[in-house]
């Protein structure tokens, strides 16, 4: 087993080199929060409280110590999306192995060595651009906070290797759950079809319910009467009707406008199949990169009287718009793969490329839309508020922002590209 | 001479999605012997429960109810390290739908089954060889699926079944992608095989392919409706009983009209 796996590394070499680039990635990033967090020049002063409670515990760690747990967190959520996608596509080999009389056990000790290997491979890279990215985030900190840059210590090192193999040992337990979730005769038989949903789930609360705690939620944020350092009331109500908005509102809509325009509008029925069908596939990656980018933008708000929590958590949130924002991304070119054949299929009835070309970009637009503003109109009044009662540089909230527009525009751009090439690559495969 | 008991199903059952609004039961209480050196083909139209019950005799699936019987004992408590070393000595696996892994060469795909048993390499290649030679793919080793005609990755799935040396092997719609000539091939290396003692199991739609069978269990609707089995008759006359038995589906459909 030890040599077909690493005969596969180097056989499957693409997606051996894309796992390693993102734990690599992880590693960079895992490493530059750890040893961010130990370095001195954010080091809070030690809190004498009394330990005998546990409130006065949580109270006793610094805030930053929370930011970079979420951070690890996004790092691991990075871990976990990339993995499943690496197994995903592993099926067919999953299945072969098994009915060659491969046990669970072996299957998950392959799977382990590929990881283990890679990851090895991927530390050297991984702590070097570390390094180097503690350097650049500590000279950036010290400017700020006139301090002097203070180098990486010793333990750092190990507490990141920990960290990183806590992730590990996680991802073999998750291998070790999806090996046993998936029987071989569902892999035998759904190998060559795509999953596509299309239909959202049967809920007993109507939907309006969630557009208007949605809604609600955005006034009572604006509503001047209303404490602006307590917000969580209003998010809490906000994050429920963006749930219920991504997890079938949309779908519902698109549904009734398809009932209605079905056969008039040649492009945009399949523009908006798709749409849906992409939202109600990616709903959990869209739902937590939503929840955690207005969390950290949140965050950073409330600690902007807090110097050294307010750049933590405002890294933190560059790291939410940009890794999530690129897990998106990741998801939807996958579905693309997936639905190469289905655009193949429209080419063969009649489609032209370019028209196909348009349905793929109107879905794109819908989507990077849904997932620009459902986010942005709750941000926006929180940023609003704070900015108004003077707790908030305004220049400072208009880069947060922007930059999350940014990222999500780029990132849209460059999935209509990925899309676009694939379905182009699967046309000429055809020819 | 008594033939040895390989595989025994007794009154097994599958439901597909249990206690949800979809549950079916894609196999009635059904009953099924495996003996060492059998030619059994399953035939039936498509949702019969054909693969049903062939990933069950597999030992790829669990029966919701009944036993499973593997040398006389019960699959349901076995450990799945059991299970699996059961698998690698014991069946050939051969589906269309399970190809080959495209990054890996036809040989390396062959030999995956001795990988997993551990064989030396020396062994594996050897092993491989010979039954590239059995199936004409002997040229092809070296090649990557990619490169090779359709025809060509089926007999190498084949092969991948074989090169353990089974005492069963298990075969759903083994030459789909085979025109008769290539069939015609594939399954007189089963009848071979067969003929040495290895024991066959192959689920197809097609009369043809199940008339090189010793006998042929006819499943409808969950059931195994008919067991045909082929006695002294000759390959012909077996393949018109077989005809005669499906065709009493299509008289069906005529009379509708």
């Amino acid at each position: 087993m030890f040599r077909l796996a690493l005969k596969m590394i180097r056989k499957d070499l693409k997606s051996s080199a894309f796992y390693m680039i993102v734990m690599t990635t992880t590693i960079a990033i895992s490493f530059i929060f750890t040893a961010t967090s130990n370095g001195k020049a954010l080091t809070v002063d030690q809190v004498n409280t009394d330990l005998k409670s546990l409130p006065n515990m949580f109270a006793a760690v610094p805030a930053s110590d929370y930011l970079n747990m979420v951070i690890i967190v996004f790092c691991c959520f990075l871990m976990f999306y990339v993995n499943n996608n690496y197994i995903y596509n592993k099926k067919n080999e999953i299945a072969i192995l098994s009915v060659s009389g491969a046990s669970t056990f072996q299957i998950i000790i392959y799977f382990l060595m590929q990881t283990a290997f890679l990851f090895l491979l991927a530390c050297i890279p991984g702590l070097i651009v570390g390094w180097f990215g503690v350097q650049v985030f500590f000279q950036f900190v010290s400017s700020i906070m006139h301090t002097t840059i203070q180098s990486v210590e010793g333990t750092t090192l190990i507490q990141s290797f920990i960290i990183i193999g806590v992730i590990l040992v996680y991802l073999v337990f998750y291998i070790c759950a999806y090996v046993f979730r998936i029987d071989v005769k569902e892999l035998l038989a759904s190998r060559n079809t795509a999953k596509i949903i299309n239909r959202a789930p049967v809920s007993k609360i109507p939907d309006i319910v969630f557009v208007l705690l949605y809604v609600g939620s955005i006034v009572l944020i604006i509503l001047p009467n209303m404490d602006y350092q307590n917000l969580s009331t209003q998010l809490f109500f906000a994050f429920v009707g963006l749930y219920g908005i991504v997890n079938g509102v949309i779908s519902k809509l698109v549904f009734k406008w398809k009932f209605k325009n079905s056969f008039t509008q040649k492009y945009k029925t399949v523009s908006m199949s798709n749409f849906s069908s992409t939202i109600l596939t990616s709903k959990m990656t869209i739902l937590i990169m939503m929840f955690s980018i207005i969390m950290m933008f949140f965050v950073t708000m409330v600690y902007s009287d807090k110097i050294n929590e307010m750049i933590l958590s405002f890294a933190g949130y560059i790291i939410a718009v940009v890794l999530l924002s690129m897990t998106v991304t990741f998801d939807l070119s996958v579905q693309a793969k997936q639905r190469a054949v289905y655009y193949l299929n429209l080419w063969k009835i009649g489609y032209t490329r370019k028209e196909l070309m348009k349905i793929m970009r109107y879905e794109i637009f819908l989507v990077y839309t849904t997932l620009l503003v459902l986010p942005l109109l709750i941000m926006a009044p929180i940023g609003y508020r704070y900015v108004q009662a003077g707790a908030f540089d305004f220049n400072m909230c208009a880069f947060m922002l922007g930059l999350f527009v940014f990222v999500v525009v780029f990132t849209g751009i460059v999935t209509a590209f990925t899309y676009g090439h694939t379905i182009k690559k699967s046309i000429v495969g055809e020819k | 001479m008594e033939k040895k008991e390989l595989l025994r199903a007794q009154n097994i059952t599958r439901v597909y999605g249990k206690g949800t609004p979809n549950e079916m039961e894609a196999l009635h209480p059904t009953n099924v012997t495996i003996y060492e050196g059998e030619f059994v083909a399953i035939m039936g139209p498509s949702g019969a429960g054909k693969s049903t019950l062939l990933t069950i005799l597999s030992t790829l699936d669990f029966a919701t109810k009944g036993g499973m019987y593997l040398d006389g004992e019960n699959a349901a408590g076995m450990e799945d390290k059991y299970l699996s070393k059961f698998r690698n000595e014991n069946l050939g696996y051969i589906s269309q739908d399970l190809t080959l892994i495209d990054t890996l060469t036809m040989e390396e795909n062959i030999g995956i089954p001795l990988y997993v048993s551990g064989k030396s390499q020396s062994y594996i290649k050897q092993k491989v060889e010979e039954v590239a030679k059995l199936c004409h793919i002997e040229k092809l080793l070296k090649k990557l699926p990619g490169e090779c005609s359709g025809g060509q990755v089926q007999r190498a799935t084949v092969c991948r079944g074989l090169v353990n040396d089974p005492k069963l092997i298990i075969a759903d719609e083994p030459t789909g992608n085979l025109d008769s000539k290539n069939a015609h091939e594939v399954l007189m290396i089963f009848k071979e095989l067969n003929k040495k003692g290895t024991g066959v199991v192959v689920v197809t739609h097609d009369c043809q392919i199940a008339s090189y069978s010793n006998k042929t269990l006819y499943v409808l609707d969950g059931n195994i409706k008919e067991i045909v089995e082929k006695g002294d008759m000759s390959q012909e006359e077996y393949y018109q009983k077989l005809v005669e038995l499906t065709s009493e589906d299509i008289d069906e459909i005529f009379n509708e009209e």
